[in-house]
């Protein structure tokens, strides 16, 4: 494994205003059963001292001061949304106490001149997985590449190849069988 | 408490086979779970157009458009309740059994339909194969199938109307 950066990520939990559901899964991803500190990962108190912010909720109009302040004093390299609410308000997106997630938040820091981060990765889910959560830090770490479609190894991989199934299914023609649920 | 001391036992075993820890996770990937619930899928095949799902949907990340009869799922708002699978009359959506879902933009897939135009205001209010299907599940020609449902109401306001003014001509002339 090549080294791609010279510090470790270090982690900074953000909830905006979540059920909690993700952030249990996330603190089961940080376990040691998962073990990410493998890949020099931790959980850190203060969002000064974070490189990545792994973010839940649909961002409630009581979060949002204290979320801009995160994100104007950790001036972090990536955020990963973890949960639907996080990528997009999930149920909650028709709400009038929310503002809807991840790039509204992104949206409005730009407007007030914080820096936003390049790497922004989303992980839809109701809560996903904590196998998801460590497979996601793993890749916004550069710990390992995004499984690829073509290996045969995973089938929703990177970002542009869950897009590119998805445009191909709209055409209707032959897919791989898929595995149903019931 | 057998029951509650049984996962406690299994992690023991576990740490004591040193097989605590997920080593070859992030790098191998792992077969999920039988029942796990993923992405959902819709065969636009199957599909009728008929909007059962896009009702059905808590997060209204799968939405009908009726104004040109197309279903639009987009992932990120998900939340894999599965409820659209369960609603469905035609079985029409399946779910795969995948976790590592990462995107950064919002992947959607569209199904399209033919439009069914209403015959008096010219409105797309359906799509033809829901009403194909209706006409097939009853075995009969349904002639009234054919007008949007503004219309419909339009008629049955009309001829609402019609019959109070004959009543009370027919009450005058008494
Ligand atoms: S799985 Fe649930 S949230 Fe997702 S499209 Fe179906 S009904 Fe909507
Ligand atoms: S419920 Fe089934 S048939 Fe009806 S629109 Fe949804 S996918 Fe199509």
């Amino acid at each position: 494994m090549k080294p791609k950066r010279m510090k470790s990520v270090w982690l900074y939990h953000l909830n905006t205003g979540g059920c909690n559901a993700c952030d249990i899964e996330v603190l089961a991803a940080l376990s040691p059963r998962y073990d990410p500190e493998r890949f020099g990962m931790k959980l850190v108190e203060s969002p000064r001292h974070a490189d990545v912010i792994i973010f839940t909720g649909p961002v409630t109009y009581q979060a949002l001061p204290r979320a801009i302040e995160v994100f104007r004093v950790a001036r972090p390299i990536g955020v990963l949304a973890v949960g639907a609410c996080a990528c997009g308000g999930g149920i909650w997106h028709d709400s009038a106490a929310v503002l809807g997630g991840l790039d509204p938040l992104l949206e409005l820091l730009k407007k007030m001149g914080v820096k936003v981060p390049e790497k922004i990765v989303k992980l839809p889910g109701c809560p996903p997985r904590p196998h998801a959560i460590l497979y996601a830090a793993a890749v916004l770490a550069g710990v390992i590449e995004p499984r690829s479609a073509a290996s045969g190894q995973s089938r929703y991989s990177s970002p542009s190849q869950i897009a590119e199934r998805l445009a191909h299914r709209e055409t209707g023609e032959a897919q791989e069988p898929s595995q149903q649920h019931r | 408490m057998p029951g509650s001391l049984a996962p406690r036992l299994t992690a023991y075993r576990e740490a004591a086979e040193g097989r605590a820890t997920i080593r070859q996770y992030p790098y191998q990937p792992l077969p999920p779970p039988p029942r796990l619930r993923g992405v959902i899928q819709i065969d636009p095949e199957k599909c009728i157009g008929c909007g059962a799902c896009a009702t059905a949907c808590p997060a209204k990340t799968l939405v009908f458009d009726r104004e040109r009869a197309r279903l639009v799922y987009s992932v990120t708002r998900c939340i894999f309740c599965l409820l659209c699978v369960e609603t469905c009359p035609k079985g029409a959506i399946t779910s795969l059994r995948e976790y590592e879902i990462l995107v950064e933009k919002t992947p959607t897939q569209v199904v399209k339909h033919e439009p069914a135009r209403c015959i008096k205001c010219g409105r797309v209010y359906a799509s033809k194969k829901l009403l194909e299907e209706v006409e097939k599940r009853v075995k009969r020609k349904l002639p009234h199938l054919k007008t949007c449902p503004l219309c419909k109401l339009e008629q049955a306001a009309m001829i609402t109307a019609m019959r109070v003014l004959r009543a009370r001509q027919a009450y005058r002339k008494r």
